[in-house]
């Protein structure tokens, strides 16, 4: 009887991927018979950097070769597997001093700046590696993982488990290690359940995400329980160094121990309506703070706080594209006068979704010719009262081949301006 | 009583001639519609753009569709850099999702970008979405006049408040077929199209006649893109998930 039912698993298994439609499904093999197959892709690409700053004494260089290899493979209709494997090589200036990216004034506080230097390391890396099962009305997908949340272009501050960049929102991002559900519902409606296992339940982070479609437009509603850590970088600037040449013990400057960490429960939602013909879209919410203490970092750690952003985009006739988002994030400063040289160090390792309390996010592209594209941004971080230009061009210089130029200079208040500097990216990405 | 009698059935015959001769443009849309339509469509494609500086990019695409596209998904096979993209288009294209690959992230379009090119080609979200066109616009038969030696119907056609964005559309439809075989494209205030689609090759594919070649091109920018069928099946039936946008992921 047990070899019946072994014989029953083996047929269904082989047969049915043979019993399918005569045409082929969206995601399904280009060659049905075989679709068992892996499906094989990637990229090399190469990224050369030059950027400078007023403290600096010359531009520096720094240049990535990253290579991306991606399979996928179903085994029956059932069952997928899929693995992403990324490698990168830096050569150039690998060392980055992140204190040189604190305005000057603020600097002076730094007790050692050579603690905040950080170097980038050539890796080699899981992005994705995962197995999924789709029933009929279910999709479960356990192992590391891309998930997102939220409606954002430049900035997404209902997203936790994944960090964007507002230069190049657009690149792809590191996988999520979880186990996700996706569970279709009557209306419409969709329930995702996503859960990142930590050490102990406490530490473990998890979402419940019900989205839904209505006449009006597209809506959600998140629920998001998440540790967040964060480098208590005034704790660490606070060392006694006589101490630490005495005792000998370097673990006193080591920022991994001072690491504090609070639970987060966020409750929000996003939106997506286009009334006369524009685009109108957010997401945002509150966040709840759940932490022992206040001191250092964890002030900021334990702030309940708003965080949403509103998006607006429209498309002329002309092909013109142009967009706003504002962005509303609680742990952002009032004014330039209440960020210190920990706030900058926290933002620039991106612990911080924002300088500013108010953030705006404007610009546009146009479509140059039928393969080329420019696109110029102005990121205004309104408080902090700097301003980032952000000019960028991409072209497509064969059938699987793309070059991408972009820029970045800073404006606004002249010590912030020196500190963050100008620079600029060539990208040149050859897709298989 | 003889005469009564011939009389009105020279009569009954000048009525159906003239029934049939006074076809007007809703007619002709009508039934050029009829003739266009399916439930269920699925097509292999392989466009080819050529811009003004002459590079070129070819794409291969599938595509479900039904209703008349008016819900249809595209999926890029080709070329790598774009492999695995889908673009999910329903409503007649008033809602956009497009689903990247390589992010693995949908992101929900606004119906403005409908205007928009598609991948660099020179055909809108809009000319690729479905429908039926006496939906679409308001017709005026300007003249019958040949096209490329087939005799064809002449319409002007006003986008209707709903419609698409161009100021108006000039539609060749063949007159024994009622295929539609050219259309050219006019902005606000142009004198001149600003672009224009020739279709050719017609094929019988299943019950319908199928151009298995769309030339969509550019006059003012100069670029050109052609749309080959590679393959079409008509009428066989798609599931809905097909067109749901929480299936794009999958």
């Amino acid at each position: 009887m047990k070899y019946c039912f072994v014989l029953f698993l083996l047929i269904i298994t082989v047969v049915s991927p043979l019993l399918g439609q005569d045409i082929p499904m969206p995601g399904e093999s280009t060659t049905p018979k075989n679709s068992s197959n892996p499906e094989i892709g990637g990229y090399v690409e190469n990224t050369l950097s030059l950027y400078g700053a007023g403290e600096r004494s010359e531009e520096s260089v720094i240049n990535e070769t990253r290579a991306r290899i991606g399979a996928e493979a179903k085994l029956n209709n059932r069952i997928d597997v899929g693995i992403t494997l990324i490698g990168s090589l830096y050569t150039g200036e690998t060392v980055v001093d992140a204190s040189l990216y604190v305005p000057e004034s603020k600097r002076a506080a730094i007790a050692l700046p050579e603690l905040y230097s950080y170097e980038y390391e050539d890796e080699l890396y899981l992005q994705e590696a995962y197995t999924t099962y789709y029933g009929d009305s279910i999709y479960v997908r356990a192992g590391r993982q891309k998930f997102y949340t939220g409606t954002g272009y430049a900035y997404n501050p209902s997203d936790f488990f994944n960090t964007k960049n507002p230069v190049d929102p657009e690149y792809e991002s590191e996988g999520i290690d979880g186990i996700r559900a996706d569970v279709e519902l009557p209306l419409y409606l969709n329930l995702t359940l996503l859960g990142r296992p930590g050490e102990t339940i406490d530490e473990s982070d998890g979402l419940i995400y019900l989205k839904g479609r209505a006449s009006m437009g597209d809506w959600g509603l998140l629920y998001v329980r998440y540790n967040k850590s964060m480098i208590d970088f005034r704790s660490l600037n606070g060392v006694d160094y006589a101490e630490v040449l005495s005792s000998g013990d370097s673990s006193l400057l080591d920022p991994d121990n001072y690491v504090r960490k609070s639970h987060w429960n966020y409750f929000g939602g996003d939106f997506d309506i286009q009334p006369e013909g524009f685009h109108i879209y957010g997401e945002g919410g509150y966040v709840i703070c759940q932490a022992n203490g206040s001191e250092g970092e964890l002030k900021i750690l334990n702030k309940d706080h708003e965080r949403f952003l509103l998006g607006l985009d429209y498309t002329f006739d002309f092909q013109l594209y142009l967009i706003v988002e504002y962005l509303r994030y609680g742990l952002g400063a009032d004014s330039y006068g209440d960020l210190d040289y920990a706030d900058y160090l926290s933002y620039n390792s991106g612990e911080r979704v924002a300088l500013s309390k108010n953030t705006l996010f404007t610009g546009g592209s146009y479509p140059l010719t039928d393969l080329s594209e420019f696109g110029c941004y102005l990121i205004s971080s309104i408080d902090e009262n700097s301003y980032t230009v952000n000019p960028k061009l991409d072209y497509n210089i064969a059938d699987n081949g793309v070059l991408q130029c972009a820029a970045y200079c800073t404006l606004g208040r002249s010590e912030i301006a020196d500190a963050y500097g100008w620079g600029g990216d060539v990208r040149v990405r050859g897709s298989f | 009583m003889k005469n009564i009698c011939y009389v009105l059935v020279a009569l009954s015959v000048l009525l159906m001639v003239q029934g049939i001769m006074a076809l007007d443009a809703k007619d002709i849309l009508n039934k050029s519609d009829e003739k266009e339509s399916y439930d269920y469509m699925y097509a292999e494609t392989e466009q080819i753009i050529a811009t003004s500086s002459g590079s070129k990019r070819t794409l291969v695409i599938r595509n479900w569709a039904t209703e008349n596209g008016r819900e249809q998904l595209s999926e890029y096979l080709e070329p790598a850099d774009i492999r695995g993209q889908k673009i999910l288009m329903t409503d007649d294209g008033d809602n956009i999702w497009m689903f990247n690959a390589e992010t693995k992230r949908t992101r929900k379009l606004g119906s403005h970008m409908k205007k928009k090119k598609v991948m660099g080609s020179d055909f809108t979200y809009e000319d690729q979405a479905g429908g039926k066109m006496s939906e679409k616009y308001t017709p005026k038969l300007l003249k019958e006049e040949a096209l490329d030696g087939a005799p064809c119907y002449l319409l002007e056609l006003v986008p209707t408040a709903n419609g698409p964005s161009y100021a108006k559309v000039l539609a060749w439809i063949g007159k024994e077929d009622f295929l539609i075989r050219r259309v050219d494209f006019y902005n606000e205030g142009d004198s001149s199209a600003f672009k224009k689609m020739v279709l050719s090759d017609f094929r019988q594919a299943g019950s319908r006649m199928t151009p298995f070649k769309i030339v969509m091109t550019g006059i003012k920018d100069r670029s050109e893109t052609v749309t080959l069928i590679k393959s079409v099946v008509y009428d066989q039936k798609i599931p809905q998930s097909v067109f749901d946008p929480r299936e794009l992921e999958k």
